[in-house]
């Protein structure tokens, strides 16, 4: 008496369990692909726009100490929101901001002052991506809400002033 | 590398530290190529298309929100970035009928050294390269027929039938 034949998909499942997650290449790739990095993103010379950079910090710590105030129950000085989380607005701030990015890395920035928007919009971003995770974790909140749209309000509005800056 | 350290080089890179990028390019490059070198088959072209997805998360890290983890997010660009690169070709061996025996379609590659047996991975390089892209994808890295009818720009049938047909084709290489 003979087994049933198992079917194709189920006699690969024991081949695929097998196969190796990670491959190394035969040669380092390494060297390549430094040489193609674009070095307009690099840390390089240094000169900070002080002014963007001091708006950024601000709009950070503000919304570091009004996030601890919030985790720890303590009513917060500065009301962000009071309205019902409204998400096709954070939706189209974001994407405002997204056009407006796109926008910017295309255009002819002085390398430096690339490399001085990029630190500070890692900055905004993070902040941004900070907000999202409590929004997800209470999404009712209009508080953190309003700490989204403030973050978001801020990318914009960065994105505007760096819109201005000469180009080289 | 663990996560905290991986954030933090993750932040490092996007703010345009070439350094703390070359961290993660090592710390990713066996994942990043494995999924190349699948779905080119070759690996020279693997190698090829490993150096284009790092060269393109180095542009498009300022952009990374951190909404899903940096692994997770570089897969899904090496796939795009193979796929980007393949697509004109696989339209092309993607364009099939589907027929009740998938392996009338087209003489595979398949073993040409009979009696030796073939692992998984031999055998995927040999198949046809529109139904090795379906297969990697479908059966190896769990994307959806709809997903990959998306990304390959075929329809979500000929997904189907080039599933099938790599599937019969490698159990009969295998089966040797």
């Amino acid at each position: 008496m003979t087994g049933q034949r198992p079917d194709d998909e189920t006699f690969l499942r024991s081949h695929i369990s097998d196969l190796r997650r990670s491959i190394e290449p035969a040669h380092d790739l390494w060297p390549p692909i430094e040489a193609r990095l674009t070095p307009r993103r690099r840390v390089g010379a240094r000169r900070p726009l002080y002014q963007l950079a001091a708006a950024i910090a601000l709009v950070a710590i503000s919304s570091a100490v009004t996030w601890f105030l919030v985790r720890r129950d303590i009513a917060p000085v500065v009301v962000v929101a009071t309205a019902p989380v409204d998400r096709e607005g954070l939706a189209r701030l974001a994407r405002a901001g997204d056009v407006m990015e796109e926008g910017l890395g295309s255009s002819d920035l002085a390398p430096e002052t690339r490399a001085v928007l990029a630190r500070n919009l890692v900055v905004i971003d993070s902040a941004i991506a900070e907000c999202q995770r409590a929004l997800d974790a209470d999404p009712g909140s209009p508080v953190l809400a309003g700490l989204l749209r403030a973050a978001h309000r801020q990318r914009v509005e960065f994105l505007q002033q760096a819109a201005r800056l000469p180009r080289s | 590398m663990d996560p905290d350290a991986l954030s933090l080089e993750v932040r490092r890179a996007q703010a345009g530290d070439a350094d703390a990028f070359a961290a993660l390019y090592r710390a990713h490059v066996g994942r990043v190529h494995a999924v190349c070198l699948r779905l080119e088959g070759d690996p020279a072209a693997a190698e090829e298309r490993t150096q284009d997805v790092f060269v393109r998360a180095w542009d498009r890290l300022p952009g990374f929100r951190h909404e899903s983890a940096f692994g997770t997010w570089l897969h899904r660009l090496a796939v795009n970035v193979v796929l980007a690169h393949r697509r004109t070709e696989w339209r092309r061996d993607l364009r099939v009928t589907v027929v009740e025996e998938p392996e009338l379609l087209e003489a595979p590659r398949l073993a040409a050294d009979p009696g030796t047996r073939m692992d998984l991975d031999a055998a995927m390089a040999a198949l046809p390269p529109g139904a090795r892209a379906v297969f990697v994808l479908h059966d190896i890295e769990g994307y959806g027929h709809a997903e990959i009818a998306e990304m390959s720009g075929i329809a979500e049938g000929t997904s189907k039938a080039q599933l099938f047909r790599a599937r019969r084709l490698l159990r009969k290489a295998l089966d040797r």
